[in-house]
Parts: structure tokens; sequence; C-alpha cells
């Protein structure tokens, strides 16, 4: 039944699904998800060798829990809350490995270093796609700077507000799809929302008004 | 208070509401905005950056299609093995749980007989028991020291013998 409904959601027929092709259903889930699961975890950690690793392990979870699906959310939906969860449980690991790497000393933080240079680029690859879209060097250089504190503002933001900024203006998603993804109420997104853009409108220097 | 009433600018709040489409349509705040040049051209600038912020970030994360391709091949390599480790659990679990009946059943069944337990002493009658204690009230020796008094008449016996002859 379930499978059936998780079959419907994703486009294959429920007869197929009574028959048992579970194998045919998740390979195409995969191939509907994978880029939207890819970049919102591209958003999240900032790192493309872990959001791809989280991609996979994303799906593999899915794969393992699918008997867990209800179908009351749809499959993108339930596929965002695991990656999510994955993120945030990375974030956690990395600040532990962090405070680890800091007490174990000088080895330790040569080894750190192409991380950061990781996340250092990401930026720059931002603002070269972004580049396409502007003809003038002024508008180019205004909005690369401006996209390079945007990034800088939503990396350190508390998790939830990070999450729901990137989920609806990355992910487009409406806010009752974000306040299933991460499992907290209408109010509590709006909140995590107007706290995040307020944040990075101010970093921005867009308050110059009220 | 909001600034509105007093005819000024939306604050920052009103135009953060604006931006995310939580301001109610038809609001003193929407009138307001669509009036205002100056805060409608704050909140265009902000979704601006906002919109240009998630096209980026949503170009950021393209990849061509041999990426795609060998994510799904990984992903569907560690769905089959997860699987594979899965059933070979389950037949494990299987064959566990079956032997350890087996061997629970073979034990059962192979269990030496119950132990024979002490012959009973023999049960003597209450009357039986009294008669003994008054035969043995009536004689003079304990029963068990009725050897010694043997021993001890033919003694008796051999000395008065004795004292005759003399």
């Amino acid at each position: 039944m379930r499978l059936s409904m998780m079959a419907t959601s994703i486009g294959v027929s429920e007869a197929q699904a009574t028959n048992g092709i579970a194998e045919q259903e998740f390979e195409m889930l995969v191939k509907l998800h994978q880029r939207s699961i890819y970049r919102m975890l591209l958003g999240l950690t900032r790192d493309p060798d872990a959001a791809e690793t989280l991609t996979q392990e994303c799906f593999l979870k899915a794969f393992q829990h699918r008997s867990n699906f209800r179908g009351e959310a749809n499959v993108k939906t339930w596929l965002t809350r695991i990656a999510i969860n994955l993120a945030h449980d990375q974030r956690r690991n990395r600040r532990s490995q962090f405070w680890k790497r800091l007490f174990q000393g000088g080895q330790e933080r040569r080894l750190a270093a192409p991380t950061q240079g990781a996340v250092a680029e990401a930026p720059e690859a931002l603002v070269e796609t972004l580049a396409d879209s502007h003809t003038s060097a002024e508008r180019q250089l205004l909005a690369r700077e401006q996209l390079a504190v945007v990034w800088g503002v939503v990396e350190r933001l508390p998790n939830q507000q990070r999450t729901v900024f990137l989920l609806r203006f990355v992910e487009e998603m409406s806010l009752e799809e974000i306040a299933t993804a991460i499992g907290v109420g209408m109010a509590s997104v709006k909140t995590h929302l107007r706290r995040a853009t307020l944040a990075v409108r101010q970093a921005a220097g867009l308050l110059n008004v009220g | 208070m909001n600034s509105h009433l007093n005819n000024s600018h939306l604050t920052k709040d009103e135009i953060n509401n604006a931006l995310l489409g939580l301001s109610y349509p038809g609001s003193i705040e929407d009138g307001h905005l669509r009036a205002c040049e100056q805060c409608a051209a704050e909140v265009e600038r902000s979704r601006a950056l906002l919109a240009d912020f998630g096209r980026a970030a949503r170009q950021e994360a393209e990849r061509d299609e041999n990426f795609w391709a060998r994510q799904r091949l990984v992903i569907a390599s560690r769905v089959e093995h997860s699987a594979r480790r899965w059933a070979l659990t389950v037949v494990w679990g299987a064959v566990t749980a079956t032997a350890a009946v087996a061997v629970l059943w073979i034990a059962s069944t192979q269990t030496p007989d119950k132990p024979v337990p002490p012959p009973e002493p023999p049960k003597i009658a209450d009357e039986q028991l009294l008669k003994h204690v008054e035969a043995a009230l009536e004689r003079g020796t304990p029963e068990a020291l009725a050897p010694a008094e043997v021993l001890i008449r033919e003694l008796d016996r051999s000395t008065a013998a004795r004292k005759r002859t003399k």
C-alpha cells in the first residue's frame, strides 16, 4: 500500500507498485530527486565532496527506511527531511572534529587546510556563474560582493534559520512544504525566515529605510 | 507603533514581511507599499538580491550528466550491497534461530532420568514402635550393649567356678 502510494507520487502506476517493482521504483526516485537533494546539501554543507557523499547516504537511508514512508508528505519532502538531518549531523561532526584537531596540534591543522580552501572556493564559483547574467563590470562587482556577503551570513545562521532560508530561496519550496520537511509549525517557519532574511538584508546593506 | 500610521516609511520588519509575502493583501502596509516608491524600491532590491542568490546557488550545483549517472551507479551499488547484507542477516538470523531451537529440543529429549530418591526407611507402625521402646526399657542394659552383658555374664560364671574349686 505504502509502496503504491510512493509509486503513484513518483509517477509509477499502482499496478506496477503492487507487483514488487521496488528497485525500478527506487531508481526512478533517485533520478527524479538527486539534483535537488545534492543542491540542497551543497547549500547546507558548502562542500561539494560532502554534498556528494551525503546525497548517496540520503538515498541509501531512504531505501532502508522506505517502509516508513507513509505517503502523507510527498517524496521530495520526505527525502528533504532525511537530507537535512544528514547535513545537520555532518555539521555537528565537523564541529567536533574541529575541536579535536585544535587540541591535536599542528599536523592536524595542516590537514584541515584543504577543506577550508574548498569552502572558500565556493563563493568564487557562485559569483562566476552570476556574472553571466549581468553585463556591466560594476554590477558584476557589486553582485560578487553582495553574494559573498549573503553566503557569509547564511553560513553563520543557526541551523534551522539557514535551512529554512535555503529551502525558500534556493529550492523555492512553499512555507507548508518547509514546515513538513523540517518538522516544525508554520509559525516557526515564518519566524526563522523573517530572522534569516533580516540578517541577510542587514549584512547586504539593504536596511536603509525604516 | 507602526510607521505608516505616522505617515513615514515602512519599518524593516514590514518590508521584510512584504518581501516574504507575509503581509496581508489590502492591508495598510500593502497600500503604503503601492504608494511609496522608496519602500517599493527597497522591497524590490531585496527581492532581486534573494532571487540572484537562489539562481546562483542553483547554478553552482549544476553538474554534467556524467556526474549524475555516476552518482546513480554508486547509489544503486550501495543499495544492492545493503539489500544483500540485509538478506544475509535475515538468513543468518533464521539459521541461528533454527539451530538454537534444535539444540534446545535435543537437550530436552536427552536429559537423564529423574534421580532415584533414597529408599524410605521402613514404616513401623506406632504400636510396634511403642512395644520396642517398652522392651528396651524393661531390659536392664541397652540393646546395643547386649554382647558386653553376655561377656560379663561369662566372666562372672568362670570366677564363681574358680572359687568353687578352691
